[in-house]
């Protein structure tokens, strides 16, 4: 028996979806890691967020802990709705009012390259469409802003989990932005803030492409999780695609998911072995001949090209969490060594040792955030 | 605080952030160096980088 061809420029839903075009390409997600199974920095550990600390928790979620006194911890964790395996999770360990200009969010840039076919900032600007699972111990309005990283425009929206506790599916529909500069290249296009708490001057009233001055955190009367010591939230299924329907979460296989990590942030180190780890798999290793030697220098290749040059951190292989300055001949000596000539394809290891008959290699880790 | 570090050429392209001890580079497209830019601008000078290597 044979079958025949069947060609469609696009397919409509019962719903009046219309899948083709950039809808069914294999990037309809524009949010990496929107399932939360990627945590190369920490390997499932909780990541502690003091006041006036930022930085990343799991890959390509950031935290900014701007709230004047509360701690927040995040970790990646295995309470999700049903077809997820993974959520962030949220703690607010010790809760402060939020006033003057104190916020914490959670956020995720992007990258112009991933996101300029949508036109933003001219007329022919397209409407998304954010939708995602999430659970919070506080019931009621919470918010999110989508925002450019010239900050000069910025749309609050809302959602509403009306039981607590309980996995909550929400969408919202963004229209096109058809103002302001939104990059186009490997800078930052702009972000996607997830509130967890803003005095009423980092808030935007929702619904409503706004000129703005600064970055924004909220929206007026929405919860501010930071507040309540012992609150927590969570969120996994994160979704923003192009369209005014939303659409089922766009699962991409785990190494494809991976690499779209990788770009901004990879490691020397197995996946889920955390950075810090006393390790030498994956480690940059070599033996010294007997002859003292004077420079040595290590070539590392990244697994994918990155976003740009990345900033590079070097690991004592031998252990500690805090991160070495170089390198180590088998945990007797320390060596002073340096990253040499970061590019989006790799750097050199470097050091300048008197040792001979050593062992000396060290871990690493890079970033190319937005 | 930051210290400017020298390649075996005598380069300067990577300057070290003293807190955490990573290595920045001059990429205008790296967060890390836009924040050393702004510490720069605000009249901040890095440590000379180490006359050898």
């Amino acid at each position: 028996m044979s079958y025949g061809t069947l060609s469609l420029d696009s397919i409509t839903t019962s719903t009046g979806q219309v899948i083709g075009a950039s809808s069914a390409s294999t990037m309809k997600n524009r949010i990496i890691n929107g399932d939360m199974r990627i945590d190369q920095r920490n390997a499932g550990a909780v990541y502690s967020f003091g006041s006036a600390v930022s930085g990343f928790s799991l890959d390509r979620m950031a935290c900014n802990n701007q709230s004047g006194g509360a701690t927040i911890t995040v970790q990646q964790s295995s309470s999700a709705p049903a077809g997820f395996q993974n959520s962030l999770a949220v703690v607010v360990t010790t809760g402060t009012t939020l006033s003057g200009s104190s916020y914490a969010r959670l956020y995720q840039g992007f990258e112009g390259y991933n996101m300029s076919d949508l036109g933003w900032g001219t007329a022919a600007a397209k409407t998304v469409t954010l939708s995602f699972w999430v659970q919070s111990s506080i019931a009621g309005t919470h918010s999110m802003i989508l925002q450019n990283y010239a900050a000069t425009q910025a749309y609050a929206i809302t959602y509403n989990i009306s039981t607590a506790n309980t996995w909550t599916y929400c969408t919202a529909n963004v229209p096109g932005c058809t103002t302001g500069t939104w990059g186009t290249n490997n800078n930052c296009w702009g972000y996607l803030s997830i509130n967890l708490g803003s005095a009423t001057s980092q808030q935007i009233t929702s619904g409503s492409w706004t000129t703005i001055s600064s970055y924004v955190n909220g929206s007026p009367g929405s919860v501010n999780l930071a507040a309540t010591t012992g609150a927590t939230w969570n969120i996994t299924g994160l979704q923003l695609e192009v369209g005014s329907q939303a659409t089922t979460f766009d699962f991409r296989h785990y190494q494809q998911e991976l690499a779209l990590c990788q770009r901004y942030f990879q490691k020397s180190y197995d996946q889920g072995t955390a950075q810090g780890t006393s390790t030498w798999y994956g480690a940059v290793d070599s033996y010294l001949g007997s002859a003292t030697t004077n420079p040595n220098a290590f070539p590392v290749l990244f697994r994918v090209e990155m976003r740009g040059a990345p900033t590079i951190t070097l690991w004592d292989a031998t252990g500690g969490g805090t991160p070495h300055i170089g390198t180590v001949y088998k945990g007797a000596y320390n060596q002073t060594g340096s990253a040499l000539n970061p590019c989006s394809s790799g750097f050199v290891g470097y050091c300048n040792t008197s040792q001979s008959s050593a062992e000396i290699g060290f871990q690493w880790t890079a970033a190319a955030e937005l | 605080m930051y210290k400017l570090i020298k390649s075996p050429r005598n380069e300067i392209n990577v300057v070290q952030r003293l807190s955490d001890t990573a290595f920045i580079p001059f990429d205008p497209a790296n967060t890390d160096y836009q924040e050393y830019l702004k510490w720069v601008a605000a009249g901040n000078t890095p440590l000379p980088a180490d006359s050898g290597n």
